[in-house]
């Protein structure tokens, strides 16, 4: 072996590394400690006065058995109607706001008059800050002045007006629609921008051969759009599975629409129990990464 | 042909409706004076004109900074968030290095998190290192927010530029910094700025990190949330009212670069 030729291979992983490490130390300060750190504090019995005075209780803040009674996270009841808020948000949001995107990202790559435009007003609600459009609903929603128990009054949808953000029925729908609202433009963006790379000379082959275009769309369109699709939905799911913002200012303190992440934050910073808050978040991380992994398997896709 | 118009135009009225009525009265409202928040029946259109919410906003202390600060920490955001985010992007998409897969996948996780949660331990964290309650305590937990994205999307770009473009400039006599500038750069510039916008609006909508990082120096959403439970209705919605503008003035000035994301259009 040529000495150069080592020194050559060394000097591309070094300035890869160059290259890599001001990005690694952020998001090491920023979330890798942090997170660390609160794995390890799950398995202590620390509480927020002092986070210096602690001892290790292993796994008693997930499960434990004491005296005849059941203890931990993993046996509240409020975690698991948490867990299941938490999956059928993220469930029925992806899905419809795939939907929608796609539908939206379809119509807007066809070229008619004022697509331009068009196309900048769809985008507005994921712009829009998330307590912005929150509170904007919330008013909306009202029932005392909201405009939407107004409007349904007059047309005799409703004959009395409803309370959509604490009515334990139709708050966890209000918190997907509202979802729905301010992330199908995302979604409609990234498609839209995915549609704008496929090749062509596909579409030109299928509208010499006359297919159908319905089939075209199943056929080539879905196909080369799949990576897009894959990529788009991961990041979205990673987004709905820790949600957090839309739950707290549209319905704070309503149990009928808790989340993993609001479950997480009200047992570390306001009901006083750091330690089990700290095993909720580290179950609350676990569950992400299994969920994304499995969904990077289906989809097949490699990331960047 | 015609059917076909119409379906096309009625969709499109439909999509600007659901999106842009609750906008609409969001804007109506934030003119009508105070009254008309609580006001019974609604009202749908602005039949006097009160300017007195916001002359009542801009008297209260902080807005016309927190306002500013906004802006610069997402301007912050956007430099560092494509400053970091690009280079590593692009060692990602061109070098061969060890754990390069681990990291691709442990980027994608930092996102896993809600901000919610790790705002607090890194409280403790800035006021050991004494940019507690600075802009810069916020720009870097954004610009973090920011990378992820930043990262994958750039990576994938890079990737979708044949090697040989740079290859060829590389024998032309061009150093591998040059030839990122005057090759890999301008074929990728319209990505490279969607992913700016993106860091920009990640930045201007986060809330939790930067209400619990600043106690003075407030971003205007930090400032708003931090009023939510004391300030009146009204005060929200004139402040909802100059949160949205801006958002609307920029989106429309950068609407051109935004469907660029995943690279070169064909069209």
């Amino acid at each position: 072996m040529k000495p150069s030729s080592v020194s050559l291979e060394t000097r591309r992983v070094f300035s890869a590394w160059v290259l890599v490490s001001p990005m690694l130390l952020i998001l090491l300060f920023v979330a890798a400690i942090p997170l660390v750190r609160t794995f390890f504090f799950s398995f202590t019995d620390v509480s927020l006065d002092d986070l210096s005075v602690y001892k290790f209780v292993f796994f008693q803040n997930y499960i434990d058995f004491f005296e005849g009674e059941w203890y931990g996270v993993l046996v509240e009841s409020v975690w698991w109607k948490a867990v299941y808020n938490t999956l059928v948000f993220a469930l029925i949001s992806v899905v419809l706001e795939v939907f929608f995107g796609l539908l939206v990202a379809l119509f807007l790559n066809v070229s008619f008059k004022g697509r331009g435009l068009l196309r900048a007003a769809v985008l507005i609600p994921w712009a829009i800050p998330t307590i912005v459009s929150a509170k904007m609903w919330a008013w909306m929603l009202n029932d005392q002045f909201g405009i939407i128990n107004d409007i349904l009054l007059k047309l005799h949808v409703l004959s009395d007006p409803i309370a959509w953000t604490s009515n334990y029925k139709t708050s966890l729908f209000v918190i997907i629609m509202v979802d729905v609202w301010k992330t199908t433009p995302f979604m409609a963006l990234l498609i839209l921008a995915g549609l704008q790379t496929l090749p062509q000379d596909c579409y030109r082959a299928a509208r010499v051969d006359g297919v159908h275009p319905l089939r075209v769309f199943f056929r080539v369109t879905l196909p080369l759009l799949r990576p897009t699709l894959v990529v788009a939905i991961i990041f979205r799911m990673l987004d709905a599975l820790r949600v957090f913002d839309l739950i707290y200012v549209l319905t704070p303190s309503n149990e009928s629409t808790v989340s993993m992440s609001v479950f997480a934050r009200q047992y570390l910073f306001d009901f006083d129990r750091f330690a089990e808050g700290s095993a909720a978040s580290t179950l609350l991380f676990l569950t992400i990464c299994l969920l994304t992994i499995s969904a990077l398997r289906i989809g097949k896709v490699k990331l960047g | 042909m015609r059917k076909k118009a119409i379906l096309y135009y009625g969709l499109g009225i439909f999509f600007c409706l659901s999106v842009l009525l609750p906008i609409y009265f969001l804007i109506v409202l934030s003119v009508s004076g105070r009254d008309a928040v609580y006001a019974w029946p609604k009202i749908f259109y602005v039949a006097n004109l009160d300017w007195s919410m916001f002359r009542f906003f801009f008297e209260v202390e902080g807005v016309t900074r927190a306002m500013f600060n906004s802006v610069l920490v997402a301007s912050l955001t956007v430099v560092f968030a494509i400053g970091l985010g690009t280079p590593a992007a692009y060692a990602l998409a061109r070098y061969n290095f060890f754990g390069k897969n681990f990291y691709r996948i442990a980027i994608l996780f930092t996102r896993a998190f809600p901000v919610a949660i790790l705002a607090l331990p890194l409280t403790v964290r800035f006021i050991n290192l004494g940019i507690y309650d600075t802009i810069w305590a916020v720009v870097i937990v954004h610009t973090a927010l920011a990378l992820p994205f930043s990262i994958l999307i750039q990576s994938n770009l890079f990737q979708s530029v044949p090697k040989e473009l740079e290859e060829a400039a590389w024998l032309l006599g061009c150093t591998k910094l040059q030839a990122f500038f005057k090759i890999m750069l301008p074929i990728c510039m319209p990505s490279v700025a969607a992913t700016a916008i993106f860091a920009f609006i990640i930045s201007w909508n986060e809330v939790f990190a930067a209400a619990v990082l600043t106690v003075k120096n407030r971003t205007l959403t930090a400032f708003l949330i931090s009023q939510i439970s004391e300030s009146p209705l009204f005060f929200q919605i004139t402040g909802s009212f100059f949160l949205v503008i801006p958002t609307l003035f920029f989106i429309f000035i950068v609407r051109k670069y935004l469907f660029s994301l995943w690279g070169i259009t064909n069209k």
